[in-house]
């Protein structure tokens, strides 16, 4: 009988040894732990990727596409959708209706920041890695700090007072240090980013087809010089100038000769384009991943027509069905109505339902609708849900835009001859006549051939309110509130007095 | 001692060879007094009798081999072969074995008298007339502090099962599922009811056995074993039909033109039909999809028996079950088969297994969804659209002829051109959708149990619980509107595997000195949980049907996709138990488990979870002299348990891929990959701190009651650790927050013999309180649930009210006249509702401060009922017996929100026939307008929410005992036949469907009702 006792007491200290912690330790699959990662070249740029997949992002925290949103707070579109309550969201912004719960602050300033947060993570690995090669590095650091300069651009166009964070947040308590800071600061950060990209050696001009979406030099020429004119300082706008005649002058980039072909969808990465977000049908995503997930370009699912049917034998567009958001106003269509632009920007409606073609009528139904980003029947996707996966790329910087920009630089410093000259470069490509406006004149001609040219591409709404206009032109507007967005509650509400709401909200 | 001694009285010796006449007296051993109301039956026949007034019986028995059973509530059961008696009077003994009624307490069991937890328990006399398709159903209505509601009505569906409430505010809620020891962790839908022999809920302390995974209770089955003596055969059946019970009232075609030509007038638009009393009644969607005879059956044989050395019980069953909505896509089968044995192998050692089979095929359709389920889409679908289109104009269209429409045998689908976006014709969707789910999942254990001194025995067991699941889909080319369609077919199929293997061993030493008694439990055990899955999918085949598609084909790369998924989580863990008694008057147990779980860090790995109980048998006492009491228990419990229902790995710093971009015009993603959330090492587990008073008593012999009264606080709540979003990483999961569950609970039997009749009602009560008394430093609240594209807000959890509770505005009923408007203003003497015309809603200024904005939404329900409770009756008279079962709820509220407000032309409920159209006309349903401008529809308010109380009549059943001298034709020893109808009646004010909505929680998007079921069944016993 002892000896069955002791067998049975060695058999329990047995089974407890064999239960111990080597037991419990498992590594992750499908994951990798942070400590193993990082460590070659392919890891990198892996984490470089992640930087780039922000931009695509049109479903953070709801519909939250930054084109589609400033076309709708712009006089260039209403709101729209299926009825009021669609989008109460872009409604508010629309009708500047706007307050710390209702609007798009919530999305918009998370997907920036988790661009920014996963581009100090490349900055900070890349400076901790060893045995990489020299070029790799400084092209990894050039293209994420561009990125990181694009999303705290756009950041502190929307928000103006922003938390600015240059390092990674790597626990709670980190996150209550960070402090809040003003647009100048954080302008200075942007410059600082892209000056160094600007710097480096290693950018190249021109990528291999394969490459196409990578930043290249013209890229961030052409930002750091949209956002030093975006400092509104007349004493910097030769500077901005020049940097737009770099890329003007560096033989990369010509207009389109034909103003259709600019958004056609064979001419993405076009000899106009200098930056393009580009969108894919490849991740067939469903609704499931609509937050983030998708590759897709929400804008295009927004601006067609609701439960469109073409007319029998039509042989404009093959449009696809929309829903039906950013109506365009009965102001941008008188405005440009006797435009060359005007057809390849505006779909007149009520010329389909004469040929017997049919939509639905939703919110703010103006029977015109975007013709840039239309979504047409050849690029629905094949597979996923095809309202999240459009393929049409945004065309964030054309060479039109920059000599616009470069004719408005010149022309606020003075330089009328350029300021005209790069003008009358956007308006003959479309065969108008050339202006021969001076002084404020000129600068008023700029502006409305800003609007003629970028119509319903998300430039609009920030160039009204970077000069002044916004208040004059849209209703509802109070200029010194409406200028950014109200910082969303929930990020004031998490961090106590870190962060001080916006004035006015 | 219970043994008695019979009295023969050879008065006279009997000559007749059959129709003997057997007469006597039963007295009670304790005061001889006679017993009124003894069931006298003769074995394995129906032909019975019972003591009268005096105590005596007549009965006449078929041949002096008969044996005489004599029982009755409380006392031991005697038997006595008649043999040449024609007098036998007995003596009955009070029973102690009644009181001594086997509780499974986890690893072990205990006498119910000496129990000190709050274990409530379900047995199978209580299942035997049920038709359960689910554990779950099981436990509904039949134990108090068990909540089940079930999911919905779809074939297999799940129930949400919470014992004692909510406790945990983000992560899992699901009790732990014990099956004869085996933890089971992927779906308990594999167990046949009949193999069931009683399921016991562990609610308080006394779940401590379980550890970490004890926080929500632990619900441990039994399955049957072999018990009697030879050879035992069952077959059990049943067949019925089943159908809805309820249809919506929506509007027809005349109403849907009058009514939307209303809005559009309104709204300043033109109207859409001229003569909308042309149109008709048009189609009756809900007519379409519900199915009023889809079939339910159940066949189950099993053979069962045991000797000295060995029991055996095998079962084999086939479960078939067809859904009443859309049936062709709603469906469940189900086979399994069992073997469970026991062999002494010697006087000291035994071993046993227990070994199950099961195999389901199921289809389920979409439901309780706004965005495309077979009923929301009926409910919101135009009346004008037909099933389908005949018009020939309509036909020639270019929708008709540009785009591939779906049509079946009968013709082509109509398309609404009224109703878009997601709501399309729901059988037409319901045609394009192809594949099943499948599972085979092996459930066993083996067993050793050596007794190493008489006392001392030690068990180890090792189990598997082995699955294999899987499913296929296939879509074809389709065009269902403009929004719905798909332009390339497409297959796909996963198969996934899991093993969950647990390793326990025990010591047990029980010992009685004198009036002391001791039992001491010390165990261990290991667990492993891993499992892995693959699947994948082509497009593009070239096929058209289902029954064609395959991954064979060869589909260009581009077109196939790929993904699949491992997981492995591991526990180890000691526990101990320590019972002692003194005379069965004074119990005290103590329960100690040290759990260390790979789910959590070096930091946290380890967990101890302790628990203490005492109990006090007044009726013990010698003092103790009230009659009318027969037993009487106080008894009291505190322990500790844990939660550890998070997804394994938060507690490193992890980089996940998918964070992709396109480069170049590639048709190929570049990956991307990115730190995942913050992580926290500390990351440990989630306690539940339970205290428990209990009462358990028998009065008047024949009833039983149980109180309890509980209080349970939950710590350290995992939940994602909301960060501001300028940190640009996930939350981190951590340990903070708290939150209470309090209540009462009641259970009540009354079991009798009144003359011939039998009976027994038994009836449960519970009422829960919960509450979040805590989420985080600067979390007020966490969002809930959603309605719609535009996400509107109808569910929170906030501190100070109950988990998930429904949200929005308050309204006091609609504005009469412009005068009503003019006069709702704030202090400034400004209006707060500027937009509003006579016919809205009158929204309630909660915060006062003189506007009606989002923060003036407030608590408009409770999803979770206050009060549930379930009581059955049970009857038999001579050859006949009845039953029913009941169970319900209330104290709770409903947000019904099937309609599609977001879409002008969908259809409306019945309600807005009253709708306002003019002074006094309605003060509860607002006008119509399409453009809302008061935005009466698309805010959340209290115009959605309905008391959610409802009481059922689960099951009504009459049964008929076929009687001794035909079974004995069939060579049966019993066969019973019976006729039930399951969910007879459900009496509730709620206007949905069904206001069981298990999925929603309190939300119903157009739930799939429960059907009910007119049945046909016969229990057969061959000996």
């Amino acid at each position: 009988m002892k000896y069955l006792n002791k067998l049975y007491l060695v058999f329990f200290i047995f089974l407890l040894a064999s239960c111990g912690d080597d037991f419990l330790e498992l590594e992750p699959k499908g994951t990798i732990t942070e400590n193993n990662f990082y460590r070659n070249q392919d890891e990198m740029f892996q984490g470089l990727v992640s930087v780039y997949d922000v931009l695509t992002w049109g479903g953070t925290n709801g519909w939250t596409m930054i084109v589609g949103l400033t076309n709708a707070a712009s006089d260039d579109c209403y709101a729209g959708g299926s009825d009021a309550s669609d989008q109460p969201a872009w409604v508010a912004w629309d009708n500047f209706t706007l307050d710390p719960f209702l609007g798009p602050q919530s999305g918009l300033w998370t997907k920036y920041y988790i661009g920014i947060a996963r581009a100090n993570v490349v900055l900070e690995k890349i400076a901790e890695s060893e045995g990489f090669d020299e070029d790799f590095k400084n092209m990894v650091i050039a293209e994420t700090k561009f990125l990181r300069a694009y999303y705290y651009f756009d950041l502190v166009r929307l928000f103006g007072n922003v938390i600015l964070t240059t390092e990674r947040i790597g626990s709670p308590e980190e996150a209550q240090q960070q402090v809040q800071v003003g647009p100048d600061q954080v302008y200075d950060f942007i410059e600082q980013d892209l000056m160094d990209a600007y710097n480096t050696a290693e950018l190249p001009w021109e990528v291999s087809d394969f490459d196409l979406g990578r930043v290249t030099k013209g890229a961030v020429t052409a930002l750091l010089g949209k956002v030093i004119l975006y400092r509104n300082n007349d004493s910097r706008m030769e500077e901005a100038g020049a940097y737009f005649e770099e890329v003007i002058n560096s033989g990369y980039y010509e207009l389109e000769s034909d103003f259709g072909n600019i958004f056609a969808q064979s001419n993405e990465w076009g000899r106009e384009s200098i930056f393009e977000i580009n969108y894919s049908n490849n991740q067939s995503g469903g609704w499931e991943n609509f937050n983030n997930g998708t590759e897709g370009n929400y804008n295009t699912q927004f601006f067609g027509m609701r439960d469109y049917v073409a007319p029998q034998g039509y042989n404009g567009p093959n449009y696809a069905t929309g829903w039906s958001f950013c109506p365009v106003t009965e102001d941008l269509q008188d405005f440009m109505k006797n435009d060359p632009r005007y057809e390849h920007t505006i779909v007149d409606g009520k010329e389909i339902v004469d040929l017997g073609g049919s939509y639905t009528v939703g919110y703010q139904n103006t029977d015109y609708f975007i013709r840039k980003y239309a979504p047409l029947e050849e690029n629905r996707a094949p597979d996923g849900e095809p309202a999240l996966n459009w393929n049409n790329n945004e065309r964030i910087i054309r060479l039109a835009d920059v000599y616009l920009m470069a004719a408005e630089a010149y022309a606020r410093a003075g330089n009328d001859v350029k300021g005209r000259q790069y003008l009358n470069r956007v308006r003959s490509r479309v065969s108008l006549q050339p202006l021969s406006n001076s002084g404020s004149g000129l600068l008023d001609a700029i502006y409305r051939e800003r609007r003629l040219e970028l119509a319903t591409e998300g430039h609009r709404f920030f160039d009204l309110v970077r000069t002044g206009r916004a208040a004059d032109v849209l209703p509802g507007f109070i200029d010194g509130v409406h200028n950014v967005l109200p910082i969303p509650q929930r990020e004031i509400d998490l961090t106590g007095d870190l962060l001080t709401q916006n004035p006015g909200y | 001692m219970k043994n008695l001694y019979l009295t023969f009285c050879c008065l006279f010796i009997g000559f007749f060879t059959y129709g003997q006449t057997v007469t006597g007296i039963v007295t009670d051993a304790s005061d001889d007094s006679p017993l009124i109301g003894v069931t006298v039956l003769e074995q394995g026949t129906t032909n019975g009798s019972i003591t009268d007034i005096d105590g005596t019986y007549s009965i006449t028995v078929s041949s002096p081999e008969a044996i005489l059973t004599f029982s009755f509530i409380g006392y031991a059961t005697q038997e006595f072969q008649v043999g040449e008696n024609a007098e036998i009077n007995v003596v009955l003994g009070e029973d102690a074995t009644q009181l001594d009624e086997i509780v499974v307490v986890g690893y072990g069991v205990q006498k119910k008298s000496v129990v000190t937890g709050a274990i409530s328990k379900v047995s199978v006399e209580d299942l035997e007339d049920q038709q359960i398709t689910r554990l779950e159903q099981a436990l509904q209505g039949r134990t108090s502090g068990v909540r089940v509601t079930q999911n919905s009505g779809q074939p297999g569906a799940s129930s949400v099962v919470r014992v004692r409430g909510t406790t945990s505010i983000s992560y899992s809620n699901e009790p732990l599922y014990v099956v004869d020891g085996v933890i089971i962790n992927g779906g308990i839908d594999f167990l046949n009811q009949n193999d069931i022999e009683s399921i016991e809920v562990l609610k308080d302390g006394s779940a401590a056995i379980y550890g970490v995974r004890g926080a929500n209770g632990v619900i441990l089955v039994t399955t049957k074993s072999g018990k009697n003596k030879g050879m035992t055969v069952n077959y059990n059946m049943y067949y019925g039909l089943q159908r809805p019970w309820k249809k919506q009232a929506v509007l027809n075609a005349t109403e849907y033109g009058i009514l939307k030509n209303e809005a559009f007038a309104a709204a300043g638009q033109p109207i859409l039909f001229e003569d909308p009393t042309s149109l008709g009644e048009g189609t009756d969607w809900q007519e379409a999809v519900f199915s009023y005879d889809a079939p339910i059956s159940n066949h189950d044989f099993s053979i069962s028996g045991s000797n000295d050395v060995s029991s055996y019980y095998a079962s084999f069953s086939i479960f078939d079950q067809e859904g009443i909505v859309t049936p062709s896509r709603s469906r469940f089968k189900r086979y399994t088969a069992r073997l469970n044995g026991d062999h002494k192998v010697s006087d000291r050692l035994t071993i046993g297994t227990n070994v199950a089979y099961t195999k389901i095929n199921a289809v389920g359709t979409a439901e309780n969804t706004e965005f495309g389920s077979a009923l929301g889409r009926a409910l919101n679908i135009d009346p004008l659209t037909p099933i389908y289109e005949t018009d020939p104009d309509v036909l020639s269209n270019s929708v008709f002829t540009n785009f591939p429409v779906v049509s079946d045998e009968n013709g082509i689908f109509g398309i609404s051109e009224l109703v878009t976006s997601e709501i399309v014709n729901p059988l037409a969707a319901t045609a394009v959708q192809f594949g099943e789910g499948w599972s085979d999942k092996i459930v066993a254990n083996a067993y050793g149990e050596f007794e190493i001194i008489p006392g001392l025995k030690a068990r180890s067991s090792i189990s598997g619980d082995f699955a294999f699941w899987g499913g296929d889909s296939y879509s074809p080319v389709f065009y269902l509107n403009a929004t719905n369609r798909n332009d390339i077919n497409g297959y796909s199929r996963n198969q996934n595997r899991g093993l969950a293997w647990i390793w326990q061993t025990t010591l047990n030493y029980q010992k009685q000195l004198d009036d002391h008694y001791f039992s001491v439990l010390l165990g261990t055990s290991a667990e492993k949980n891993s499992g892995e899955g693959i699947g994948g999918g082509v497009a593009g085949l070239p096929i058209t049907d289902y029954e064609d598609a395959s991954l064979s084909f060869s589909i260009p790369r581009d077109d196939q996709s790929f993904a699949g998924f491992e997981y492995d989580n591991r526990t180890v863990s000691m526990f101990a138990r320590v019972n002692y008694n003194y005379k069965e008057r004074y119990i005290i147990s103590g329960i100690l488990r040290r759990d260390g779980s790979s789910k959590f860090g070096p930091e946290k790995r380890y967990g101890f979870f302790p628990s203490v109980s005492l109990g006090w048998v007044l009726s013990n006492e010698d003092f103790f002299n009230l009659a009318a009491v027969d037993f009487l228990k106080i008894r009291g419990s505190y322990g500790r348990l844990g939660n550890d229902g998070i997804p394994p790995f938060a507690f490193i710093p992890l980089v996940g891929t998918g964070t992709n971009y396109t480069f170049g015009n590639a048709d190929k993603l570049t990956v991307g990959a990115v730190p995942l959330a913050l992580a926290n090492e500390f990351l440990g587990w989630e306690t539940t701190t339970q205290t428990n008073i209990g009462i358990e008593a028998r009065v008047f012999r024949d009833f039983t009651l149980t109180f309890d009264i509980f209080s349970k606080r939950t710590t350290d709540l995992l939940q994602p650790f909301e960060q501001p979003g300028f940190v640009g990483f996930g939350a981190p999961i951590a340990n903070i927050g708290e939150m209470d569950n309090k209540g009462l609970e009641f259970e009540l039997g009354y079991s009798t013999q009144i003359g011939e009749l039998g009976l027994n009602i038994g009836g449960n009560f519970s009422y829960l309180r919960n509450e979040i008394i805590f989420i985080n430093a600067d979390t007020e609240f966490l969002p809930g649930q959603t309605f719609g594209p535009q996400g509107l807000e109808i569910t929170r959890s906030e501190v100070g009210q109950p988990i998930g509770y429904l949200f929005g505005y308050k309204s006091d009923g609609l504005f009469q006249n412009q005068g009503e408007i003019d006069a709702y203003v704030n202090s400034e003497g400004d209006l707060l509702q500027p937009d509003a015309s006579p016919g809205d809603i009158k929204f309630l200024d909660i915060d006062g401060d003189g506007d009606i904005d989002v923060d003036d939404r407030t608590f408009i329900g409770d999803p979770t009922p206050s009060f549930t409770y379930g009581f059955n009756i049970g009857m038999d008279y001579k050859n006949f017996d009845f039953s029913l079962f009941a169970q319900g709820v209330f104290g709770n509220e409903i947000y019904k929100t099937v309609q599609r407000f977001d879409l002008q032309l969908a259809n409306l409920p019945g309600e807005a026939l009253e709708r306002w159209t003019g002074e006094g006309t309605s003060n509860s349903y607002p006008r119509l307008n399409v453009n809302d401008p008061n935005r009466n529809f698309s805010r959340s308010s209290d115009f959605f929410v309905e008391s959610g109380a409802f009481m059922r009549i689960k099951s009504m059943q009459i049964g008929y005992n076929v009687p001794a001298n035909i079974l004995d034709k069939l060579s049966m020893s019993s066969l019973r036949l019976y006729l039930g109808v399951n969910n007879l009646l459900t009496v509730t004010s709620y206007s949905g469907f069904d206001p069981e909505i298990g999925a929603g929680g309190g939300v119903d998007r157009g739930i799939y009702p429960q059907a009910r079921t007119v049945l046909f069944g016969l229990n057969v016993n061959f000996k």
